[in-house]
This record gives C-alpha cells, sequence and structure tokens, in this order.
C-alpha cells in the first residue's frame, strides 16, 4: 500500500540541487523558494556508493572551498545543547543545527529531503522505513571516533525523543509509535500503532536531531546538554563557545554530502544590539545577519538602497508563532463570549504595525504558509476579528460582552513577553474599545514560559514555538489532552476533529478536516491567533548559495563564499 | 472714634517689589541661570499642563507609521502609529515627576538622617556613616538592576532605586554641614539657655542647613534627570506603554536611520530639563553660596 506521506511527498519530492539552485536565484521569498524545489527528482545527487559524485551544478558554479564565515551570532546565553529539550534559537544556531544532522530534513516548501537517511518508504500505512545512506559517520572524535552512522543509531536517536525524562518536551509526538526496529545495519524501520499523518513531518522537524548512543552512555542526559560534549554527524565540528565573546565551528572534513561544507569555519559574532549589528553587517565584520533572526525590513530596505545588489535578502517565515493565550479555565474566559468578543476586537491590521513592516504572517489557527491546509491571506482577511474596517466586529463584541455581564467593562493584567512588547500594546489599546482595561506585567522569560506551562496565568502575550505539519497547531496546542493546551481548552468535538486528521492518510480529506477544525476554533476563540513570526536575513552577494527554511532549522553547509565577488564589493 | 485701617497694600507691594528687585538682580547677575530657570519653568509647565497641550491620546494607535513631522502630527509618529508630540508632552511629566519626587524624598530623608548623625555622634554615626560609606560605594547601576530584579520594574522601583541613589549623598553632605554648623555660636547659647534637642535641631540647626543642603540638591536634579531617562533606556524604568523620555529613546534608536526625530525629540526634550536645571543649580550655588558671594 502506498501511504499517504509516500504519495504526497513524493509528489512533490526536490532534489537538494534544485532547492539549492533555486534558492541562488535569489532566494527571494517562501513562495519563490518551494517553487524552486518542485522539479522532477530523477537527478537526485545522493545515490549509493561511499561518496556521490560532486553535482554538475557545482561545477558548473565552481563553488571555491576555503575561507571563514562570519555570523550575527546569538546574543543572549545559549541554553542546553540537548535538541530533545531546547527551544531556544540561539542554541540551535550556536551549535545543534550545525553540529547534528537529521534522518531527514524538510525543504522551505516542506517536501521531505534526505539528509542521513533517504525519505521514508511507506509500505502500509503504518511503516516507515529508512534507509540510511552509506557514507555518514561520526564526527572523528571520541568515543564516537568516526565510526558509520547505522540504523541502530537511528531507532536509538528518534526513540531517545520519547525517553522517560521530565525535561524532554517532545516524547508526546512519539506516543502514536508502535515500534523501532534496526532491520539491518543501514535499514531502520518505525511502525506506528494507526494512520499517523504527521510522521514523516514530525522526524523532520527541527528538534529530531540524532544523538550519539556511546556518547549519551559517558556523560548521561545531563552531559549532552553540554557544548563540549556534542558530538554528531553534522557538516561543523564543535568549536570553542566563549558566550558574549565569540564563537566558532570548525569543518568536518568527513561530511557526507561530498565536498561540503565549503567554508573552513563559522565564526559567531554577539552583536546584541540592533545598531551593533546593521554597523557590523555595513562594515562587514559579518557576512550575514543570523539566518534565524535575521533584520528587519526597514534596515533591510536601507542597506539596498545603500548598497544595492551587492547584499541579499530574503524573508524567512517562522513556524513559531506571535500569541495572545487565554486561560479557558479562569474567569472571565470560562465564558466563550468573552472570548469571542477579545478575538473580535484585536485589530489585526495594528497587529502588523506593532510587529514591524513584513514582520507576521497573518494566520487563523493552521498557518497560512501550509499551503495544502491553512486558509490564504485573501481568505483570512474576510475573516471577522481580521477584516477591515472594525466596525462591525467591535459592534458585535460589545453585545457579546454585555450578554456575558461585562457591558460596565472590565479590568485584567496580562503576562507579556518583552520581545512582543508592541503587540501587547496594541492589544490594550484594541481592548478600550470593549471598556477592557489590560494592564501589562512584563516578567522575565523563564516566568512566563513557567506560568503557561504550568496553566497559572489569565493572560500570556507572547511567541510560542511551531511544527512543520498542521497538526502540532491543532493537536498539541488545542486538543485536550495536547502537550501545549496551556489554555485549557477542552472540545469534545474539537478532539474528534483533531484525532481525525491525524490519522486521515488522504491529503484533499485531511484538509477538509483541517479546515473544519480551524472553523470550530475561530468560533470557540480560545486562543487569539495572530501570525507567524517573518524575519528578514539578509547578506552579502559574495555569500553564495543561500537557502532559507522555515523554523529554527538552518542550512550552512552548501554555502561558499566568491573570492571574486568580495573583492568587487570591496 | 475713627478706625484707621492698617496699610497693607504698600507692604504688600514693598515685599512684591522686594522680590522683584531680588529677581532682577538674580537676572542681571546670573544671565545664564535665569536661562536655566527659563527652561525650569518650562518644563515644569508642561509636565503639570500637559494633559490640556496634547493633541490626542498618547497610547493611542493608528496606521500612520512613522511619519515625518507634519501638521497633522507635529513630531511625526512612532513605529505603531502613535502621535508623538502628545508622547514627548506626556513623556515630560513622568520624566519630570520621577526627579522631581525622588529628589523630594531624598532631600527629606538625607537631611533628618544627616542631621541625627551628627548631632548624635558616637557608635551610631560610627555605623552609620559605615552604610552611607557602603551605599556611596556600590555603583548605582549594580544596585539599580538588584533592586529591579528582587522587586520587578515598575514606577514605584525606579523612584526607590533614585532615592537610594541620592539620599546617600545628601546625608553625608548634610552632615558635614551640621557639625560644623553645631560649633557656631548661636547653638552653644541656645545650649546654654536651656534649649531642648528639638528646638535646637529644627529652630536653630535646620533653618541654617536647609539652604545649602538646598543647593546640592538642585545640582543633583539634571544628573537625576539623567539616570532616571538612563534605567528606562535601560529597560529598568518606566514601562511601556507609558511615555518617558528615556524609554523613547531606546524606542526611538531602533529606527534611527529611518526616523531620526523619533530620538531627536525626547532627546532635545531631556537635555535642556537637564541643561536648565545644572545652569539654574549653579547660579543659586554662586549666589547662596557665602564664600562664592564674597568672590
Amino acid at each position: 500500500m502506498e501511504g499517504y506521506w509516500a504519495n504526497y511527498w513524493r509528489s512533490q519530492r526536490v532534489s537538494r540541487r534544485s532547492v539549492l539552485g533555486g534558492a541562488a536565484v535569489g532566494a527571494a521569498g517562501l513562495g519563490t523558494l518551494a517553487l524552486a524545489g518542485c522539479g522532477d527528482d530523477d537527478d537526485d545527487d545522493d545515490g549509493g556508493g561511499d561518496k556521490p559524485a560532486p553535482t554538475p551544478r557545482a561545477a558548473a558554479t565552481g563553488q571555491v572551498s576555503g575561507g571563514t564565515f562570519n555570523i550575527s551570532g546569538a546574543s543572549g546565553a545559549p541554553d542546553v545543547f540537548d535538541p530533545a529539550i531546547t527551544i531556544l534559537g540561539g542554541t540551535y544556531a550556536l551549535g545543534l543545527n550545525k553540529v547534528y544532522s537529521r534522518l531527514i530534513r524538510y525543504a522551505p516548501d516542506f517536501t521531505i529531503l534526505p539528509d542521513i537517511a533517504e525519505p521514508p518508504e511507506q509500505p502500509d500505512a503504518t511503516t516507515y522505513i529508512f534507509n540510511i545512506r552509506p557514507n555518514v559517520s561520526w564526527h572523528d572524535l571520541p568515543p564516537a571516533n568516526g565510526r558509520k552512522f547505522t540504523a541502530e543509531d537511528a531507532a536509538f536517536g528518534v526513540s531517545r525523543f520519547a525517553r522517560d525524562n521530565p525535561e524532554f518536551i517532545f516524547g508526546s509526538k512519539l506516543d502514536p509509535v508502535d515500534n523501532h526496529e534496526a532491520v539491518d545495519e543501514s535499514t531502520y524501520r518505525l511502525t506506528t500503532k494507526f494512520p499517523f499523518a504527521p510522521m514523516t513531518s514530525i522526524i523532520a522537524d527541527d528538534a529530531w536531531m540524532m544523538i550519539n548512543k556511546e556518547q549519551n552512555d559517558a556523560v548521561g542526559d545531563e552531559g549532552i546538554k553540554l557544548y563540549e560534549n556534542l558530538i554528531g554527524t553534522g557538516p561543523w565540528l564543535r568549536g570553542e563557545l566563549d558566550i558574549g565573546v565569540q564563537s566558532f565551528l570548525s569543518k568536518n572534513p568527513n561530511f557526507y554530502e561530498e565536498g561540503e561544507p565549503w567554508i573552513d569555519k563559522i565564526n559567531f559574532v554577539p552583536l546584541s544590539d540592533r545598531a551593533a549589528r546593521d554597523a557590523a553587517f555595513r562594515t562587514k565584520q559579518i557576512d550575514a545577519s543570523s539566518f534565524i533572526t535575521g533584520l528587519l525590513k526597514l534596515d533591510v530596505i536601507a542597506l539596498q538602497d545603500e548598497f544595492g545588489d551587492a547584499i541579499n535578502s530574503a524573508p524567512k517565515t517562522l513556524s513559531a508563532t506571535y500569541d495572545i493565550d487565554l486561560n479557558n479555565t479562569r474567569e472571565p474566559f470560562t465564558d466563550p463570549r468573552v472570548r469571542k468578543a477579545f478575538h473580535l476586537a484585536a485589530d489585526r491590521s495594528q497587529f502588523q504595525n506593532a510587529w514591524g513592516q513584513e514582520a507576521g504572517l497573518l494566520m487563523t489557527a493552521v498557518p497560512q504558509f501550509f499551503s495544502a491546509f491553512g486558509r490564504s491571506q485573501e481568505e483570512i482577511l474576510e475573516v471577522p476579528g481580521y477584516r477591515q474596517p472594525k466596525d462591525d466586529d467591535i459592534a458585535e463584541a460589545k453585545k457579546l460582552m454585555e450578554a456575558a455581564g461585562h457591558g460596565d467593562g472590565l479590568s485584567l493584567t496580562t503576562l507579556k513577553q518583552g520581545f512582543i512588547g508592541n503587540h501587547a500594546i496594541a492589544f490594550r489599546e484594541n481592548l478600550k474599545a470593549i471598556d477592557v482595561d489590560l494592564e501589562l506585567n512584563e516578567v522575565p522569560t523563564g516566568e512566563w514560559i513557567v506560568a503557561r506551562q504550568k496553566g497559572d496565568f489569565l493572560m500570556v502575550i507572547a511567541s510560542n514555538t511551531g511544527a512543520v505539519d498542521p497538526d502540532f497547531y491543532l493537536s498539541d496546542r488545542f486538543s485536550s489532552k495536547g502537550s501545549q493546551n496551556f489554555g485549557g481548552y477542552e472540545s469534545a468535538a474539537f478532539d474528534a476533529l483533531a484525532e481525525k486528521q491525524r490519522s486521515e492518510v488522504d491529503a484533499t480529506a485531511r484538509a477538509q478536516i483541517i479546515r473544519e477544525a480551524d472553523d470550530l476554533l475561530l468560533e470557540d476563540a480560545p486562543h487569539i491567533f495572530s501570525a507567524n513570526i517573518v524575519f528578514h536575513p539578509t547578506w552579502w552577494n559574495y555569500l553564495k548559495d543561500v537557502v532559507l527554511v522555515p523554523g529554527l532549522s538552518s542550512w550552512t553547509s552548501q554555502l561558499w563564499i566568491d573570492p571574486d565577488e568580495k573583492e568587487r564589493i570591496g | 472714634m475713627t478706625a484707621i485701617a492698617a496699610p497693607e497694600l504698600p507692604v504688600a507691594r514693598s515685599f512684591a517689589g522686594k522680590q522683584a528687585r531680588s529677581f532682577a538682580r538674580f537676572a542681571r547677575t546670573q544671565p545664564l541661570g535665569t536661562f536655566g530657570l527659563t527652561l525650569v519653568v518650562i518644563i515644569v509647565f508642561v509636565a503639570v499642563f500637559g494633559e490640556w497641550l496634547v493633541r490626542s491620546d498618547p497610547d493611542a494607535l493608528s496606521n500612520d507609521i512613522l511619519r515625518s513631522p507634519n501638521a497633522k502630527h507635529w513630531f511625526g509618529t512612532d513605529h505603531i502609529g502613535r502621535d508623538y508630540y502628545s508622547r514627548v508632552v506626556s513623556g515630560a511629566r513622568i520624566t519630570v515627576a520621577l526627579a522631581v519626587i525622588a529628589v523630594a524624598i531624598g532631600f527629606g530623608i538625607g537631611t533628618v538622617l544627616g542631621m541625627a548623625s551628627a548631632w548624635a555622634l558616637g557608635w551610631f554615626d560610627l555605623f552609620f556613616q559605615r552604610v552611607i560609606d557602603a551605599l556611596l560605594a556600590l555603583p548605582g547601576i549594580i544596585l539599580a538592576l538588584a533592586l529591579v530584579a528582587v522587586f520587578g520594574r515598575d514606577t514605584h522601583v525606579l523612584i526607590l532605586i533614585l532615592t537610594l541613589l541620592i539620599t546617600p549623598g545628601v546625608t553625608r553632605f548634610a552632615r558635614g554641614t551640621a557639625l560644623s554648623l553645631l560649633n557656631e555660636p548661636y547653638i552653644e547659647a541656645a545650649q546654654a539657655l536651656g534649649a531642648g534637642t528639638p528646638r535646637i535641631l529644627l529652630r536653630h540647626l535646620l533653618p541654617n542647613l536647609l539652604p545649602s543642603v538646598a543647593v546640592v540638591v538642585t545640582t543633583s536634579v539634571g544628573g537625576l534627570l539623567l539616570v532616571s531617562a538612563g534605567l528606562s533606556f535601560l529597560g529598568l524604568g518606566v514601562q511601556p506603554p507609558t511615555a518617558e523620555w528615556g524609554k523613547m529613546l531606546a524606542e526611538g534608536r531602533d529606527y534611527y536611520l529611518h526616523a531620526p526625530y523619533l530620538a531627536i525629540f525626547p532627546g532635545v526634550g531631556l537635555s535642556l530639563a537637564v541643561l536648565g536645571v545644572n545652569l539654574f543649580g549653579d547660579a543659586i550655588r554662586d549666589v547662596w553660596d557665602p564664600r562664592l558671594r564674597a568672590l
């Protein structure tokens, strides 16, 4: 039986080369990048043999080896270097994304690409067979000492996420998994208890990096958190991490993609201040802004005005979201009328101003970047709460507040994250239209995260992580047992829809169920849906083959520096 | 018998005339101080009557974002479409109020503690002055960070921080001046006549102490304005959406290439306020300090 994902992804599967080719054109936006990958996969460059042959494109475009890539590093301290625990972008940027690699990875348009393994074959709806690529080995560091990556490693790496460790946050994603099995040295078979549509996306998602078993046995889960114990299969070897000063990674000479990484070293320059980042970029102390957080559009426009085509930039839509969490178990949000009134009063056009120019991609419950499942921008702008002008929505919101017994107004306090302070200010002003006085209480990051996870809050205005499958935005966030259902929303009707869509292997039928679930969430308004976060990574044009992917991932092994172009730019 | 009305008007006129002559002399001998006083009066006027001077709600959003100054928005609009003139005017109130409240509290507490320390001497003075030494040795920013970590970011905490920054210096100065005054013959005379401690402190020491302390405090208001704005600039002070010049400078810094006026207007306001207070403070020190007056 051909499984859903086998059909879905194969129909859209892209080669690594075609993605790079598209990106080289200019990486001009997520949509453009998505199109870049839609080619035939006959020319995959990851075929058998110990080392795949260099791609013709590589030869034609003349990648140059060597050089140091200077990039804006994370300004704050990274937390723990265990992908089963962290969701911090800085930790990903400084180490995880570069030292580790995943069994498979997703392209900018969410199609699945090979990484350590080929995209899985699905002999039936519940079986996924991953064929490990023959030339993958661990870093040549003890205790792995450069040994070959095997199916046992894949089984260990995936199943480790479900280990009984209270700090591991992704374990529930493997609940539908029935069995992990190393069929032979290069074949890893994963079986689910029932057809589970998001399975492949989960394995390809940002966090699902392969940890070395010997190292884990030697240093334990506590040791895996430490930078000095990083041993992976990725393109970069751990270097030095001097927080707030400088950090670097060096090239893994045994990386499994032929010729890659082209660059010898990545230097992270900590630049916490936006003006300092801008100045460092202008003076070429850094070759690129961070590929995760990028620059603001305003800064990009100014740079482009000044330097023209010497610089390049593209929007990167993160799977992460701007969020306003309402605690559905506490007054007044136990009343769906109040929640709906808040949803209607929220002025998304002002939210967009607050995030900054082109800094947010509007979404309902399901992000619009899932073109097969989410509402398009045009559709979203027709939805009550998102549409303009606001008059009808405000009138309706007032009626709902009055019916809920809050016609005389309401005073509330919300926790807020500093990073999206303007979002909170905008919402506070919006709520004045329905006589709600919202006090903003900015608290340190750790505090609101803990409060949100424990459900110990009334409102939280903050960002949240995302994923590369719509299931996360439905089941995880809003089903009654969802791991990120912070607001305690409970609806039997929604639970049924959430369960149904994850088991539906037909893409069209699944899209229909997802739309129903999305409609239900807009009606019940357990949450004020806002947008996915958009940044604008920017780089000097001598940096070649830049590819931007959503989420916390960033691709760096294919990057190379064109010395002629660098000299021309000066 | 015909009652004769008391000649109040001439007395009042005489008093007003005396004040006017004093002011005229001040203006003539201290032109910079007069300029400073003018700036202070304007800033205080804006702070007090700002509510009537603003053109719209300083927190109200619009879709006119980052508009340059124009007829509709005299100082332009900020990154979320708020009228910047209204925010600058509104920001004067909180900026000035913070400094004034902290100075008033610091002045009161510092003077009382300094006077008490000078009067008591002995172990109390020794111990208390070491506490003051410790506070003076503590870098202001460290103190501010510690207090914010403990109490959170709040306007009241900011006032507490500013008060703690100014009080030790005032205390130390008040103690030194009080020690000197306590050796004056009129204090000894009061003691010889059997005056009690409260009477000596409140009737004889305090009135002679206040002018000197007031000069020191006045000259420190400018510094306090900067500290207050600096803490808000660092995100440790007044929290958004409240308009405050330091916070506005911080927000404006992000747009310095595209909307430099966002930093210019609060920056100019803050500079003028500090300049005014400093010029005025220097002038009254010149006038009140007998050593400088002799020169």
